[in-house]
């Protein structure tokens, strides 16, 4: 399990780091590559400003869906900003990091890091929920949006046993360790790669929208 | 009728560009988009959600082009019989998906497989005889609109409705359904351009500017339609169209 555990946090880690950091490049670039052969129009179309606009407003909520679906709204931006500051902020991660790169920054406490891992499990409760009980939601559901979810929910769910020694502590903190690189990994090959084709769909919206002067949206 | 699989396979290589498969991967499925859908607001049955359009889609590409009727049918259903292309849903949707682009891109897979809806079928045959999607012929056209200006002449007795005037700033061009079945229609625009004094024309040649091979799928007939109405601009060096609803 020990060596398992130093597997998943030092080289494991470490090309599970390149592969997101290179897959999420190479997401933007073979987006531009593609669009160059089969759909010129999105690149002669760019409007940087535009682009700026509909992606700001769509990192606020104060737009259309936050108006129609309140809840969605909420539970959507409570899931992404508790998960991406526990991931970056949490103490033992800071820790981790400056062990093997000397680098540290400001971190959660960790009563903040708890109440942020349940804020987050209970919106993916909330998504889940959605999924079977909402008619349109579950017909449109399919078999890999669970499997996302369940990918996106287990270094969390595992993160915070670990954390309050819930469990056996060394198995639980090795399948911490080891959903995040699942995760990591998952991120350019998944529909997680809205992480970053976010900002690319709304740049293309957003520079159409532009184009007839229509608002962000 | 045995649906053509290389004319669908070669329809469905162009139009996997850079857009539609980002689309289609990042989708999450959240259902939002029903929120801005009208189809699903006046009947909120699940399918008619708008991410539900790209089902068939998706099911299209899982099998690399090798459809069957039966696919093509419930394509057609979807696709054609559920979505106007309005764009409501890109508005709802937190990544801007359009919606529109994907619709039409499963749309150009049944206009490959010779599914074209028999409505859209027979516009596309006029325009191709006649020039315009109701199949109304030349003479007719002109006679209308010099019906319509006697009409508006009597109610403002300078009222013009220039025909092919080279160098005029604007080209006003028209839904053949004005002209055909509600020329009071083309009375009241006349009355609102003279009334505006826009130094506007009328043409004789690509007047209609509906394009129903964009609402099709058919990308080589769209091409032909909105060409027409370039080609009238052109002829008369205008400076800008004045396009139909």
């Amino acid at each position: 399990m020990d060596a398992l555990y130093t597997l998943a946090t030092g080289p494991l880690l470490m090309f599970s780091f390149a592969v997101f950091a290179l897959g999420a490049a190479a997401r933007v670039a073979l987006f531009v590559r593609l669009a160059r052969r089969k759909d010129l129009p999105v690149l002669q179309g760019f409007q940087p400003h535009w682009a700026a606009r509909s992606i700001l407003h769509w990192l606020i909520p104060a737009n259309v869906t936050a108006k129609a679906s309140p809840f969605v709204t909420g539970f959507g931006f409570l899931f992404h900003i508790s998960f991406l500051a526990c991931a970056v902020f949490c103490q033992a991660h800071v820790v981790l990091i400056d062990a093997a790169w000397s680098l540290s920054w400001w971190t959660l406490p960790d009563q903040a890091a708890d109440l942020l891992a349940q804020a987050f499990l209970a919106a993916a409760a909330f998504f889940a929920a959605r999924r079977l009980l909402i008619p349109v939601v579950r017909t449109l559901t399919t078999p890999a949006d669970w499997l996302v979810l369940a990918i996106a929910v287990a270094p969390m769910l595992t993160g915070l046993l670990a954390a309050r020694q819930i469990g056996d502590y060394n198995l639980m903190i090795t399948l911490h360790a080891l959903a995040g690189n699942l995760l990591l990994l998952a991120i350019p090959f998944t529909k997680l790669s809205h992480m970053i084709l976010f900002f690319v769909s709304r740049a293309v919206t957003g520079s159409d929208f532009g184009k007839r002067q229509v608002g962000a949206w | 009728m045995p649906v053509d699989v290389a004319a669908v396979k070669e329809v469905l290589a162009a139009k996997q560009g850079a857009r539609l498969k980002m689309w289609l991967e990042i989708c999450a499925r959240c259902g939002l988009c029903a929120e801005g859908c009208h189809f699903y607001q006046s009947d909120p049955r699940p399918e008619y959600a708008p991410a539900y359009r790209l089902k068939p889609l998706m099911e299209v590409i899982r099998r690399g082009g090798e459809v069957d009727e039966e696919l093509i049918k419930r394509l057609c259903e979807v696709d054609y019989g559920t979505c106007t292309m309005c764009q409501r849903c890109t508005m709802y949707c937190p990544y801007g998906i359009g919606v529109n682009v994907l619709v039409r891109a499963a749309r150009s897979i049944a206009v490959a497989a010779g599914a074209t809806p028999l409505g859209l079928a027979r516009g596309q045959a006029n325009f191709e005889e006649s020039g315009n999607n109701l199949g109304m012929s030349g003479p007719d056209y002109l006679e209308t609109v010099e019906w319509q200006l006697e009409e508006l002449q009597a109610e403002l007795p300078d009222a013009k409705a220039p025909m092919d005037a080279a160098g005029a700033r604007t080209m006003v061009t028209f839904h053949p359904r004005d002209i055909k079945f509600y020329p009071q229609n083309l009375y009241s625009y006349l009355k609102i351009y003279n009334a505006c004094g826009e130094d506007f024309t009328l043409t004789s040649e690509g007047w209609d500017s509906t394009n129903l091979g964009l609402f099709s799928g058919n990308d080589a007939i769209a091409a032909k339609m909105s060409g027409a109405v370039v080609a009238a601009a052109e002829r008369l060096g205008v400076r800008r169209v004045l396009t139909a609803e």
